[in-house]
């Protein structure tokens, strides 16, 4: 039967926040790992990338096993890609790394490239690792033994670099459910969240950017990246069994994150919907809708 | 009344920042250091690594001085990541100088606004509204900032042209290696191997004795120590706590932190660190200590 699960190996926007006062939510740069079959699939190699990195290396030392590691980038805003040097299987031949962005696979390199330049790092170039490294243009939806993977452009900051767009995905496994990853977006009443809406209907475990609380995000019109508040009526919207808002603030402790998940529990208006601030390490079931609730 | 500096660490891991409960103690941020010289009206930090972010934030809108005064050791990521997230960059009332090397592939300003690259950071460079002056320095100078601090640098054994600098101030002194391995058949440093080609030994001799010199009756230092002798991969441009003590007995410094802790040390492995050189730091008549996030240390007396 199997199950479809995801771990967030790190949940913190813009910068890592290592302090004992994130302990909870964790202080590492976005990294999501969906748990399907014995397949290693990330979204994005923030900081949060290289934990998962030096737990793979006892599996890579105990049965000198083969990695085939699949990447799929949403962007390549630093705290998306920085990771990828230090994610330790890449120092390894025997790993095999495919890198997927809807971004044409030249742009892909020089977007990843930097992080390899001589004078930022002691590398050379991203192609020159140890590991086998693919990059792979996504050109519409496709499978992965038999997990369905779609895509759909979001609402962020754009680059000088004509359609270089932000990008959300779908993982969909036959009778397991389906996973929509909205990490960086700013939710505003325009064509673009209603059609991104109505893409993600029908999800079960929707993970959706909330960096900011309602009153920080008044300041941060136009940054890219939506208040919790928002997220949830996004969330009210597409109706999934769970919703776990990721992209913390890195000036954002545990405590206040903790008080902004009560004050919006206790709100009548989200109350149809389970939702947390998502945590580091923490493995999360996709748990089917029964139903989808209805629309209030 | 005597002139007091003191030594905050921001940010005292190497390679990357990391976050993980079992390593928050001695803390998981990347490179910073600020040194706080008290009565004068600048800020003084040596390097721009993760450390750096939050503490711009503590800053805020109203920082206590206008003037930012960086010593920027290289360029790779650990050391400079913090630079777009340190808010005071954004205030068009502040002033930033950075004092830093160039390497024959490139410039530190070109590299420094190749972090604003818009692929990578939707934050354009006119943004950055602060005033920011580019001071090159070359190893072995002297200069002073402020008219009040005194400063010199040394070439370490380490890729590019990475710096470690001596920061004085009164009777206050420290010295500062972020990034430095053993010179032994090991040439890292821009120029280094053409140095060596003539006669490896006596260039090995001249860089070990040159740092000796420069450490030299400094009340401080603050030392690389990513490595231990059991994981030491010398070409990966670290050292580790043995290597760091032996330069201190030489030099007759008071005081080693252990610094550029590794992204896997636990807590335990900072602590076993710190325990492999204490006993010998101790018969050398030198205090030894683990750089711990959040500290704060006289650098006299």
């Amino acid at each position: 039967m199997g199950s479809l699960r995801v771990k967030f190996w790190g949940t913190r926007g813009l910068i890592s926040s290592p302090r004992p006062e994130t302990a909870i939510f964790g202080g590492n740069t976005p990294c999501v790992q969906i748990l399907y079959k014995d397949h290693l699939i990330l979204v994005d190699s923030g900081f949060g990338s290289t934990n998962l990195g030096d737990d793979l290396m006892a599996r890579l030392a105990a049965r000198q096993e083969p990695l085939h590691v699949h990447i799929f980038y949403t962007h390549f805003h630093w705290d998306h890609i920085q990771g990828l040097p230090f994610f330790k299987p890449i120092y390894f031949p025997s790993t095999t790394m495919s890198l997927y962005s809807p971004q044409p696979t030249a742009r892909m390199l020089d977007n990843l490239n930097i992080l390899f330049d001589g004078s930022y790092s002691p590398f050379e170039s991203l192609l020159s690792m140890q590991a086998k490294v693919h990059l792979c243009q996504l050109s519409g939806p496709f499978e992965l033994d038999g997990l369905r993977i779609d895509y759909r452009a979001v609402d962020h900051v754009a680059s000088d670099h004509p359609g270089e767009e932000t990008y959300a995905y779908k993982f969909a496994a036959e009778n397991l459910g389906t996973v929509c990853l909205i990490t960086d977006h700013e939710v505003r009443n325009n064509k673009k969240n209603r059609a991104l809406v109505e893409w993600a209907k029908g999800c079960d475990l929707l993970i959706h950017d909330g960096q900011y609380f309602a009153a920080d995000y008044l300041a941060h019109v136009g940054w890219g990246h939506s208040s919790a508040q928002a997220a949830l009526d996004n969330a009210l919207k597409i109706g999934p069994a769970l919703t776990l808002l990721t992209h913390h603030d890195p000036a954002r402790n545990d405590r206040e994150l903790q008080a902004q998940h009560r004050a919006l529990m206790q709100g009548k208006k989200y109350r149809r919907l389970t939702f947390e601030f998502a945590r580091e390490e923490v493995l999360y079931e996709v748990a089917k809708v029964k139903s989808l609730p209805k629309a209030g | 009344m005597s002139k007091i500096m003191k030594l905050k660490f921001l940010g005292v891991r190497g390679s990357r920042p990391t976050h993980k409960r079992s390593l928050l103690g001695y803390g998981g941020n990347s490179t910073c250091l600020e040194f706080h010289c008290v009565g004068e009206k600048f800020h003084l930090f040596l390097d721009g690594g993760s450390g750096l972010a939050r503490r711009g934030h503590e800053l805020g809108e109203s920082p206590t001085h206008r003037n930012f005064h960086f010593l920027v050791t290289h360029t790779h990521w650990d050391h400079i990541l913090g630079y777009p997230f340190f808010k005071p960059i954004y205030d068009k009332r502040n002033l930033l100088v950075f004092y830093a090397s160039n390497t024959t592939r490139s410039t530190f300003n070109d590299l420094f606004f190749g972090l604003q690259r818009s692929a990578n950071l939707p934050v354009p460079r006119h943004q950055l509204k602060a005033r920011l002056a580019f001071e090159k320095v070359a190893p072995d100078t002297e200069f002073t900032i402020e008219g009040k601090v005194k400063v010199k640098t040394f070439q370490l054994n380490h890729q590019g042209v990475t710096l470690a600098y001596k920061v004085q101030y009164g009777d206050c002194s420290a010295c500062i290696i972020t990034d430095n391995a053993p010179i032994q058949g090991n040439y890292l440093g821009e120029g280094m191997p053409a140095r060596a080609a003539q006669d490896p030994l006596a260039f090995e001799r001249e860089f070990e004795a040159g740092l000796v010199a420069f450490l030299k009756g400094v009340h401080t230092v603050v030392f690389d120590s990513h490595f231990t002798e059991e994981t030491l991969k010398a070409d990966w441009g670290h050292s580790t706590p043995q290597r760091a003590l032996a330069f201190c007995r030489l030099a007759g410094v008071r005081r080693l932190v252990l610094f550029h802790h590794a992204p896997e040390d636990m807590d335990e492995q900072v602590d076993n660190k710190l325990q492999s050189v204490f006993h010998d730091a101790c018969h050398s008549g030198i205090e030894v200590e683990a750089a711990r996030e959040g500290e704060e240390w006289d650098l006299c007396g």
